[in-house]
């Protein structure tokens, strides 16, 4: 869909980009990343032409950038920038148009369209439409940046550290919008950003960038496991075992076969099936399948009461989704002390367990070898910055 | 105890216990009522005149005493909440006590007297006028009620020109000067409105590209800003002396209206110029990058971003000018425009200080007027999204 | 266009629509022609002070009587903004002094300062000379000298039998009190009070001079008949209608040390070749200008506040050059 070649940014002495080529399939996240004055904006803003590279070829959607004008092709290519640059003289719906505006679309088409983004962006359009950008926080303000973006329904997304100037907070919470866009759209994104986490969570590719080269342009998984110098492995942090595991789905890796103890449950029943079973704990749950707690077949051997082997819990406090990340699983279950933890769905239905052991393995798989042995960790030694 | 009314109302700080500022300017008015003089008498345009308080101008001059104490009396002893209406009202009612002493000091006054005698507005006057504005202005501090102010307003407006057209002011030096040569103050009044808002508009047609390319173009705007403010530093009579020469160059007539428009096109430029550009170049880069990155062309992003953001500044630009070339087309008599300065300069030749007012009292009416029309023109002009 | 710009964009229309009707319709246009076929149109200039302009609505009623269309162009500027104006054709005829026409339009020509005592001798020379030199024609002048002048408080005058500029170079010799305001040009102009101390014999020092950037009699008038400064003498011209409304006397000039200034139409020569006839319009309106003539019209404008233009026309009237 976007494919750079050989493309080259001269300013008198200095290179900003050098010889670079890649290829960004339709539908993929691309994203550039590295350190400052790596040359990562400037590639961004050559392939919408704010920037003309010196010498190269780019081309988008088959065509060479240079065959239509500046402003043809950008009308074709949603931009998103930092600061968002939102016009604060018109309404938040009046700016989400603009490129509708600019090709001449009727009045009714374009307040669809602007309802439908907002909702889109997970703004209220009743609440918003009429707002202006003073009035808006940073976070609703780049969601507006977002929408305004896609108004025309352009092919491809340009971003350029469009989450960075929002609290933390914000920034994983619009990355997560963004990820459910991305699901449902299917835009062909390329993302500029400097911060590491942000591109596992993000990308389908990565591309390491450093002076002005390239240094590695592959899945994040790949680039982890794999770094292809010491730069890259480096940049993507000394954690790059956690990281790896951010972009690991629990659902993946959980058990879904888990002892469970549903409607009479005397402690002597639930004693006779905890004997007859393998695993240390024995899930209880209502006639829904809702997770109401667990039995710990350990504390019968002590010789406790079966009452006292059991906890009840809040599935809310205790559990993870399925889609979440197995860094953030064990994030959890080492906040809560536990050696495993329970996934349930949006009501509370328990869908499996994951446990450290599955932690481990799914790191065992992967070709690092990184294993949780301290050796491994903590010898890269200094990332560089 | 608070009132049905004072709930709607805010009251500034200043003002909780007596009015502090609306006490001033009352009592400002009052002494001027009691130890300046009202009026001035003089038996012609030129010999020194005789002054006369209110008071001893008959029962007008009482009237006009009541009001500056109903005046002081609603700053001091009025409740908070209640003042709200009571100092509009107090103010209008000064104005209209003020007109009619006025008018009925100089009838009274020039009972018996030649026709060739003069009453003149004495500084007594003046300086109640100055109080009552004074405590009108107070009175806008106070939230609430604005439709009851503007009406207050609307009525002293009304009394005033009611008592003026009703001839009740005609016995004053300054409306025998008007009567006296009616026909030529209109002509030098629209002279002076055509000069000042002919060159306001040459301005305006050159200014504002000049401004928006110097934005464009480095070595022009350092060009432009230098020139313009140049000629800002010349005087006005120098200005207008320095260009007979080029006039007369080129074969133009080195006096008259041209000239004249030249110079204050040439003044007006400064204010619009500079405001144009730094209302243009304050405009967030961000956005500018956003629009071009949009794919917006240079004239669709001046016209649709930077000029809708840049124009409040514009405008004020323009309101500078405005007041600027007002004022100047006074002088401009000088090479022959029949402007009201030339009024001014006549008074001043034979020394009728009320044909001098004649001539200074509708400029400074007009520069107000024009200030206050391009301020609401400026508001209009703001997007509710960058007030 | 979003709804704001349009409120703005109709709120300016109107603005600038109301001042362009307003300054249109109060905007004098060229005066009315008088009966007949109209002749001209002739362009009546004048200084900005009092008299320039009753001269000029003199010049500008009798024309217009006799058929003219003309423009009134008076209160043109300065004595030298209005001569400019005549000489490049921008006006075609002005009041002017005759005095003027020998020390100030004529100076590189040598002229005997001599002539200057002469009112006829004056007029014959500029007359002769401005058309010769400068293609200028003077019509009749009015008899009345406006020259410069002293006056002095009435009550200073009869306490010191102080009459005439002898009297009061006396008196200055004598080492009595003294101060005069005039304009600068008034103290250091060969013509004007150096003329007078030559003649009388008599020096003013620094400390007995008030001297001001204006030339307006008015303004130094006013400031020895209230005894601004300590002032109790001005300078005055011969035809000021101020004086004596101020209670001020105008000291007699015996021996004649100031030039004759007198009142005269000046017009281009080409309107004169194509309009002969203003001649014989003006000569007799001029020739009836006495100098108590013209300081009681003076008088009437700067004491009574009467606009020129009536002052003019109901004194033709009087004088039965109107019906």
């Amino acid at each position: 869909m976007i494919r750079l070649e050989n493309v080259t940014k001269r300013y008198g002495e200095t290179t900003a980009v050098q010889g670079l080529s890649l290829e960004v399939a339709a539908g993929e996240v691309c994203v550039l990343i590295g350190p400052s004055g790596c040359g990562k904006t400037t590639t961004l803003r050559m392939i919408n032409r704010l920037i003309e590279p010196t010498s190269g070829r780019i081309v988008v959607n088959d065509h060479d950038v240079t065959e239509q004008s500046p402003e043809q092709l950008r009308r074709g290519l949603g931009y998103v920038i930092q600061s968002v640059g939102l016009f604060p003289h018109l309404t938040v719906a009046d700016n989400i148009v603009t490129v509708p505006r600019l090709l001449g679309w009727d009045r009714a088409r374009m307040e669809a369209r602007g309802t439908g983004l907002l909702a889109l962006v997970g703004l209220d359009p009743a609440e918003y439409a009429g707002k202006y950008p003073r009035q808006l926080s940073g976070g609703e303000a780049q969601r507006v940046g977002v929408a305004r973006a896609l108004a025309a329904d352009p092919p491809v997304l340009l971003m350029d550290e469009p989450f960075g100037a929002v609290d933390p907070l914000t920034r994983e919470r619009l990355q997560a919008e963004f990820a459910r866009i991305q699901r449902e759209l299917h835009k062909t994104v390329v993302f500029v950003t400097h911060d590491v986490d942000e591109a596992i969570r993000l990308a389908d590719r990565i591309a390491v960038m450093r002076d002005g080269r390239l240094q590695q342009y592959d899945t994040p998984e790949e680039i982890l496991d794999h770094p292809a110098n010491k730069f890259v492995h480096d940049f993507m942090g000394a954690d790059r075992a956690l990281k790896r595991l951010g972009r690991v789905r629990v659902d993946s890796v959980m058990r879904a076969d888990v002892p469970v103890m549903a409607e009479e449950r005397s402690a002597d029943a639930v004693a006779e099936r905890a004997a007859c079973s393998e695993s240390r704990f024995v899930y209880l749950v209502d006639g829904d399948h809702r997770l109401e707690g667990w039995f710990d077949c350990r504390a019968l051997v002590s010789g406790a009461s079966a009452e006292s082997a059991i906890t009840t819990v809040d599935w809310r406090e205790v559990s993870v989704h399925p889609d979440t990340s197995l860094k953030e699983a064990l994030s959890r279950m080492l906040g809560l002390g536990f050696r495993s933890i329970s996934v349930v769905d949006a009501t509370g239905v328990l869908l499996g367990i994951v446990g450290l052991a599955d932690i481990e393995e799914t790191m065992t798989d992967s070709d690092a070898h990184i294993s949780m042995a301290p050796v491994g960790l903590g010898a890269a030694g200094e990332a560089e910055a | 105890m608070t009132s049905p009314a004072s709930e709607s109302v805010v009251v500034p700080s200043r003002a909780h216990g007596i009015d502090r500022v609306a006490a001033f300017g009352a009592a400002v008015a009052l002494a001027a009522c009691l130890l300046l003089p009202l009026s001035v008498f003089r038996a012609n345009r030129i010999v020194e005149g005789s002054p006369h308080t209110a008071l001893s101008t008959g029962p007008a001059g009482w009237v006009l005493l009541g009001a500056c104490l109903a005046a002081l009396a609603v700053a001091l002893l009025a409740r908070p909440a209640a003042r709200v209406r009571a100092l509009p009202l107090a103010a209008s009612a000064l104005t209209i006590a003020l007109a009619w002493a006025l008018g009925r000091a100089a009838v009274t006054l020039r009972a018996g007297q030649p026709d060739i005698s003069r009453v003149s507005i004495g500084g007594g006057a003046w300086l109640m006028a100055a109080g009552c504005a004074v405590v009108w202005f107070a009175s806008r501090d106070y939230d609430g009620a604005s439709t009851f102010r503007r009406a207050a307003a609307a009525v002293a407006v009304a009394g005033f020109a009611g008592a003026a057209l009703a001839g009740g002011l005609a016995n004053l030096s300054i409306v025998t000067e008007y009567s006296d040569r009616a026909a030529r103050f209109w002509s030098a009044a629209g002279t002076h409105l055509a000069l000042a808002g002919g060159s306001l508009l040459i301005a305006i047609l050159i200014g504002v590209p000049l401004g928006v390319l110097s934005l464009r173009v480095r070595w022009l705007r350092t060009v432009t800003l230098g020139v313009v403010g140049l000629i800002q530093t010349v005087p006005s009579l120098a200005l207008l002396g320095l260009l007979v020469f080029p006039l007369a160059a080129l074969g133009l007539p080195g006096i008259g209206p041209l000239p004249g428009v030249i110079a204050l096109t040439l003044y007006a430029l400064l204010p619009i110029v500079r405001n144009t550009y730094v209302g243009l170049s304050e405009v967030d880069p961000a956005i500018v990058d956003a629009g071009r990155g949009m794919g917006m062309s240079g004239s669709q992003l001046l016209l649709r971003v930077e000029a809708p953001l840049a124009l409040p500044l514009v405008i004020e630009g323009v309101r500078s000018a405005a007041v600027l070339v007002i004022g100047i087309a006074a002088v401009v008599a000088f090479v022959g425009v029949g402007t009201l300065g030339v009024l001014v300069f006549e008074g001043w030749g034979v020394q009728a200080d009320d044909l001098i007012l004649l001539g200074a009292v509708p400029m400074v009416v007009l520069a107000v007027a024009a200030d206050s029309g391009l301020r609401a023109l400026a508001r209009a002009a703001t997007s509710p999204g960058i007030r | 266009m979003r709804r704001y710009m349009k409120r703005t964009a109709t709120a300016f229309a109107a603005l600038a629509i109301t001042v362009a009707l307003v300054a249109c319709s109060t905007t004098a246009t060229p005066s009315a022609t008088g009966t007949g076929t109209p002749k001209g149109p002739i362009r009546v200039g004048s200084k900005i002070d009092v008299e320039g302009p009753i001269l000029g609505q003199i010049i500008i009623a009798m024309l217009e009587k006799n058929g003219f269309t003309v423009e009134d162009k008076t209160r043109t500027g300065a004595t030298d903004v209005v001569r400019k104006a005549l000489l490049s054709g921008q006006i075609d005829i002005y009041p002017e002094y005759t005095a003027n026409g020998v020390l100030v339009f004529l100076k590189d020509q040598k002229i005997d300062p001599a002539v200057l005592k002469d009112a006829t001798k004056t007029y014959d020379t500029v007359k002769q000379l401005d058309l010769q030199v400068n293609g200028i024609v003077w019509l009749q002048p009015a008899p009345a000298n406006n020259t410069w002048a002293v006056a002095v408080p009435a009550a200073f005058s009869t306490a010191n039998s102080i009459k005439t500029m002898a009297d009061w170079a006396a008196y200055i010799n004598k080492g009595g009190n003294v101060k005069i305001v005039g304009s600068q040009e008034f103290f250091t102009s060969a013509a004007a009070m150096p003329a007078f101390e030559k003649a009388y014999g008599f020096t003013l020092s620094k400390n007995q001079i008030v001297a001001l950037g204006t030339g307006d009699t008015a303004v130094t008038e006013k400031a020895a008949s209230q005894g601004t400064s300590g002032a109790n003498a001005a300078m005055a011209y011969g035809t000021d209608g101020t004086i004596a409304a101020l209670n001020l006397v105008v000291l007699s000039d015996p021996l004649a040390a100031q030039p004759v200034y007198q009142p005269a139409p000046t017009a281009t020569k080409a309107i004169m070749a194509k309009y002969p006839e203003i001649a014989t319009i003006l000569d007799p309106v001029f020739k009836a200008l006495t100098l108590e003539t013209l300081q009681k019209l003076n008088g009437q404008v700067a004491i009574d506040g009467k606009d020129a233009k009536t002052v003019a026309a109901d004194w033709l009237l009087a004088q039965g050059f109107l019906k």
